[in-house]
C-alpha cells in the first residue's frame, strides 16, 4: 500500500498545479500570505484594495448580467486606479503588473489597466476568444497605447475597453487610435511587424505568467 | 566456449548496444527537431499568408483573389493543407494535396513518427477580424531526411562496428596467443609429456601460469628421470655383468629369447664364443683386480665388432665370453673372428701380464633356421673346445654341427603361397588387468594354412616370411582379417607387426587409410612392436605411433625391457603399454634383482602413466610375484592359452 503513496502525492501536486493555471491572474487565485506580501510591500491600504477587489469579483461571478453591462462596469471600476508611468511606479521603463500587484499598489499604465481588465473579464466568464489586448498608436497622444478590444462575434466592430475613458465604444467611433498588433492568451497575430508565435514568445507577456505564477504559489 | 570467444561476444556486445543506442539517441533527437521544424514552418507560413491576405483583403475581396495569395505557397508542396476560412468559421478557399508515400518505408514512418503540425494565423484589417488561415505542413520531405539520416548514420556505425570487431580480435588473438601456448603446454603435461614453456606473456597472471607450470613440469621430469635411472641401475644389477659391464649369462639368454626366438626371425649369423687362456693361473698371479682388468680390456673388440653389426655380447661365465654377428658368414667371419681374437691378445699383451696374451675364439654359422640358445651354445662350446686344441685358431661350424640347410625351396612355395592366398589362421591370447582381472585385450598371433589346410608351426613359416620378404603381406592379410572379424567381436585387439612391415612407408599409408575408413574399429585396436625393432629404427617406430594415433590406434612395444634403452624408450616414445619380455617373469620368480629391476620399471612407468602387462604368466606363483610388484597386466597360460580366433 505505502509504495503509492509517493504516487497519490505526485498526482495531487499535478492536480493543484491545473487547479492554479486555470486561475492565473484571477482573484480567487490571491492567498492571505500573498495579502500580507502585498500589504509588506505597498503599506496597510494594500489590504482594502485587495479586499475590495476580491469582493467584487466574487459579487459580479455567474449574477448573468448582460456582456455590455459588465464591459462598461469592469472598465469603470478598474479605471479608478490611479494612472502613474512605470518608470515612477516600478522603477522600469516597461514592467507589466499583475492584476493584484496593481489593485494593492493602486497605481498602473495603460498595459496594466488592459491586463487586469483581461482576467477580471475572464475571471467572469467572457470567452477569451473575444478579448484582445490590443497595441494601438493614440493619435490624441500621439504616443504608444494599450486597449483592450472585445469582438461580440469574429467579424463584428469590436468594443474598447481604454483608461482614458470610462465609456466602452465600437472602435469604428474610435478613430483617435489606430491598432498595431493584439493578441490574447491563446494566440499571437502581428499586423504591423513579421513577428509571430504563441503569447508566451513575447517577452513581457512571459515574464508576467511567470510572476502569475510564483504569486499562485504564494 | 573458448575464453577468446567469450570475451569477443562479450565486448561485441556491448559495442552492439552503445552504438545502437547511440544510433536511437541521434534519431529521436533529430524526430525532435524536425517536428520542431515542422511546427515553425507552419507557424510562419500561416503568418505570412496572414498578413498578405489582410493587406490584399482589406478593400474587401472574393475567394479568388485569397487563392491566388495561396497558391504560390501551396504550390511548393511542403504543405497538405491549406484553408481560408471566413471570421465565421466558413472555408472560403481549400486547398489539399491526396495523402502520398514519400520515398520511405513504411515501418519506419511507424517507428518515426513525425505529426503533420497545424498552425493558425488571424487574417485582419485595422480592428476588423476577415478570418482564418489554417496551414497544416506535409511530413513527407521531413521524413525523407530523417530516412537519409538514419541511413547514413546507420552506414557510419556499421562501418565502425565492423572496425571495433577487427581491432578487438586483432587485440584478443595477441592478448591470448599465449594462453594458446598455456593450454597446449597444460595438455601435453597431462598426457604426461613434461614441456617447459619458453614464453614470456606481457599479461601478469598468464606469467605466473606459466613459471607455475614450468616449475611443475621440471620437478615431474626430475622425478621420472630419477625413476628411469634407477629402473637402469636395477636392469644393469640384473642383467650385466658387474666386471665387464657386458650382459651376464641371464641377461644375453633373455636378449637373445626376445629377439630370436618364438615368433621372431630366427637368428641368422655368427654365434661365437671367445676366451682368455689360462685365466685361473693369471688371476692368481696377479690379483683378482687386475685380472677383472684383463677381462675388461680383452672383450672390449668383441663387443664393439657385435654392436656394430647389431648384435650383441655377453659373459657367459668366468672366462667365457659369447657374441652374436648378426647376417655375418662364410670366410669373410672367419677372418674377422681371427681379427678380433689378435686384437683382444695384442691389447692383453700391452697390459704387460706375463703369460697373458693366448685367446681362443670359435664360432658357428646359423643359417636361419630357428634354434635354440642352448643348441648354440653346445654347438660353439665343442667348436671353442677343438678350437683351444688347435692352439690360437679359430673355428667356424656350421650351426648345432648340423649343416645350415635354407629352406627347401618346396617349403619357400608353400609359405608364400599360403600368405599370397591369405590362408591365415589367427590365435588370440587375452591380456588380463591385475585389478578386476577384466581383459585388456585379445593379443592375436598368425598362422598359415597349407593347401591342404594344414596348420604350419611358427618354426615353420616366419623363417620363411622373413627371409622372403613376406612380413608385410603377413601383416596386411592378418590386419584385414582383425578388421573383418572385429565386428563380431568385443573387446579390444592387440595385433603384432614386424619392423620390416612398420618401415615401409606404403605399409604405413595403407595402414591409415584402413583405420580411417573403419573408425569404429581402429578405436579398439592396439599394434605392437618388438623393442629390438624399435631401438634398431626409432625413427620408424615414431613414425608408426604417430599414424596409429592418428587413426585412433594404440601404440604398444613387445619384448620390452632387454634392451640398454629401454627406459629412455618409454619417455621417447610414451607407448600406450608395454609387454615386458617373457624372459624377465621367470627370471623374477627366482631372483631378488630381476624382481627389483621388474618393480623399477613399474614405478617408472607409472610415472608416464603407461601401463606394465607381464608375459609367459604361467602359473600362480608366478602370478603372485607379479601381483606383488605391481603390474597392471598379465598374460600367459594363466590366464588361458592361444585359442583360434574369433572363437566361433
Amino acid at each position: 500500500m505505502l509504495r503509492f503513496v509517493p504516487l497519490a502525492v505526485v498526482l495531487l501536486a499535478l492536480g493543484c498545479l491545473a487547479q492554479q493555471r486555470l486561475e492565473l491572474g484571477f482573484t480567487t487565485a490571491v492567498s492571505p500570505r500573498l495579502v500580507e506580501q502585498h500589504v509588506r510591500r505597498f503599506g496597510p491600504p494594500a489590504k482594502a484594495h485587495l479586499d475590495n477587489w476580491k469582493a467584487y469579483a466574487a459579487k459580479r461571478r455567474g449574477n448573468g448580467a448582460p456582456e455590455a453591462e459588465l464591459l462598461a462596469e469592469v472598465n469603470r471600476t478598474l479605471n479608478r486606479v490611479r494612472f502613474v508611468d512605470d518608470s515612477k511606479h516600478w522603477g522600469e521603463a516597461d514592467y507589466w503588473a499583475t492584476p493584484s500587484e496593481m489593485v494593492a499598489s493602486h497605481g498602473a499604465d495603460c498595459e496594466d489597466f488592459t491586463i487586469a481588465k483581461y482576467f477580471m473579464l475572464k475571471e467572469l466568464g467572457v470567452p477569451i476568444a473575444r478579448l484582445r489586448m490590443t497595441y494601438v498608436k493614440s493619435l490624441k497622444l500621439n504616443q504608444a497605447h494599450m486597449v483592450l478590444a472585445y469582438y461580440p462575434r469574429p467579424d463584428a466592430d469590436p468594443l474598447v475597453l481604454d483608461n482614458l475613458e470610462d465609456s466602452v465604444r465600437p472602435a469604428s467611433q474610435r478613430p483617435d487610435l489606430v491598432p498595431v498588433y493584439s493578441f490574447n492568451d491563446e494566440e499571437v497575430w502581428v499586423e504591423a511587424r513579421g513577428r509571430s508565435g504563441s503569447p508566451r514568445q513575447i517577452r513581457n507577456w512571459a515574464a508576467l505568467i511567470e510572476r502569475l505564477e510564483r504569486e499562485a504559489r504564494t | 566456449m573458448t575464453l577468446g570467444r567469450q570475451l569477443a561476444s562479450a565486448a561485441s556486445l556491448i559495442f552492439f548496444v552503445a552504438l545502437a543506442g547511440i544510433e536511437a539517441i541521434h534519431l529521436y533527437s533529430s524526430q525532435a527537431h524536425m517536428q520542431r521544424q515542422l511546427e515553425s514552418l507552419a507557424q510562419d507560413a500561416a503568418t505570412s499568408i496572414g498578413l498578405s491576405l489582410g493587406t490584399l483583403l482589406r478593400g474587401g475581396g472574393d475567394a479568388a483573389l485569397a487563392e491566388t495569395v495561396i497558391n504560390p505557397a501551396f504550390d511548393r508542396g511542403h504543405y497538405e493543407r491549406i484553408e481560408y476560412l471566413s471570421a465565421v468559421g466558413e472555408p472560403v478557399v481549400v486547398k489539399a494535396l491526396p495523402k502520398e508515400e514519400g520515398d520511405y518505408p513504411g515501418w519506419f514512418a511507424g517507428i518515426f513518427t513525425l505529426r503533420a503540425p497545424t498552425a493558425e494565423s488571424l487574417v485582419s484589417a485595422g480592428w476588423r477580424q476577415l478570418g482564418k488561415v489554417r496551414v497544416t505542413v506535409h511530413p513527407r520531405y521531413a521524413y525523407e531526411q530523417l530516412w537519409q539520416t538514419f541511413r547514413d548514420t546507420m552506414l557510419y556505425l556499421v562501418l565502425i562496428f565492423a572496425a571495433a570487431l577487427l581491432a578487438l580480435r586483432l587485440f584478443l588473438r595477441g592478448l591470448l596467443r599465449p594462453l594458446a601456448a598455456v593450454e597446449t603446454a597444460a595438455m601435453s603435461i597431462s598426457a604426461r609429456d613434461f614441456v617447459t614453456l619458453r614464453l614470456r606473456p606481457r599479461t601478469r597472471e598468464l606469467q605466473r601460469v606459466v613459471a607455475a607450470m614450468n616449475v611443475m613440469s621440471e620437478k615431474m621430469r626430475e622425478a621420472i628421470e630419477a625413476e628411469s635411472r634407477r629402473a637402469e641401475q636395477m636392469q644393469a644389477a640384473a642383467y650385466r655383468d658387474p666386471v665387464t659391464g657386458l650382459l651376464n649369462g641371464r641377461g644375453f639368454a633373455a636378449r637373445f629369447e626376445s629377439t630370436y626366438e618364438g615368433e621372431h626371425e630366427p637368428f641368422r649369423g655368427i654365434f661365437a664364443m671367445a676366451e682368455i687362456a689360462d685365466l685361473g693361473v693369471i688371476n692368481r698371479q696377479v690379483g683378482p683386480e687386475r685380472c677383472d682388468d684383463l677381462l675388461r680390456t680383452a672383450y672390449r673388440p668383441m663387443e664393439q665388432a657385435a654392436s656394430a653389426a647389431g648384435g650383441f655380447a655377453g659373459r657367459w661365465t668366468g672366462a667365457l665370453t659369447v657374441f652374436v654377428l648378426p647376417r655375418a658368414g662364410g670366410e669373410a667371419a672367419r677372418r674377422e673372428l681371427n681379427a678380433l681374437r689378435e686384437q683382444a691378445a695384442a691389447a692383453l699383451q700391452e697390459l704387460g701380464v706375463e703369460g697373458a696374451g693366448r685367446v681362443h675364439c670359435a664360432g658357428i654359422e646359423a643359417a636361419g633356421a630357428p634354434v635354440t640358445l642352448n643348441a648354440l651354445i653346445r654347438g660353439v662350446e665343442e667348436a671353442l673346445l677343438q678350437a683351444r686344441e688347435a692352439e690360437g685358431g679359430v673355428l667356424l661350424l656350421a650351426a648345432g654341427g648340423t649343416p645350415g640347410t635354407r629352406s627347401a625351396q618346396s617349403e619357400v612355395e608353400v609359405v608364400s603361397e599360403a600368405v599370397k592366398a591369405r590362408r591365415v589362421q589367427l590365435v588370440g591370447q587375452e591380456a588380463f588387468r591385475m585389478s578386476d582381472h577384466r581383459a585388456i585385450h585379445t593379443e592375436i598371433f598368425a598362422r598359415l594354412r597349407d593347401a591342404e589346410g594344414r596348420e604350419m608351426a611358427a618354426a615353420q613359416f616366419v623363417p620363411v616370411v622373413a627371409a622372403h620378404d613376406l612380413a608385410e603381406a603377413l601383416d596386411r592379410a592378418v590386419i584385414e582379417r582383425v578388421l573383418d572379424a572385429a565386428r563380431r567381436t568385443d573387446g579390444d585387439i592387440g595385433i603384432n607387426v614386424s619392423m620390416r612391415s612398420a618401415e615401409r612407408a606404403a605399409f604405413l599409408a595403407w595402414l591409415q587409410q584402413a583405420l580411417a575408413e573403419r573408425k569404429d574399429v581402429a578405436r579398439r585396436l592396439s599394434f605392437e612392436l618388438p623393442e629390438h625393432g624399435v631401438v634398431a629404427n626409432e625413427a620408424a617406430a615414431v613414425a608408426f605411433a604417430r599414424a596409429l594415433r592418428t587413426g585412433g590406434a594404440r601404440f604398444g612395444i613387445d619384448h620390452y625391457g632387454v634392451h640398454k634403452d629401454s627406459l629412455a624408450l618409454l619417455q621417447r616414445l610414451r607407448p600406450d603399454y608395454v609387454k615386458l619380455a617373457a624372459a624377465h617373469t621367470s627370471a623374477f620368480v627366482k631372483d631378488q634383482s630381476a624382481r627389483f629391476f621388474a618393480e623399477s620399471v613399474v614405478r617408472a612407468a607409472r610415472q608416464l602413466d603407461i601401463p606394465v602387462i607381464a608375459q609367459n604368466v604361467e602359473d600362480d606363483a608366478m602370478y603372485q610375484s607379479i601381483g606383488a610388484i605391481g603390474f597392471a597386466g598379465y598374460q600367459g597360460n594363466m590366464g588361458g592359452r592361444p585359442s583360434p580366433w574369433p572363437a566361433s
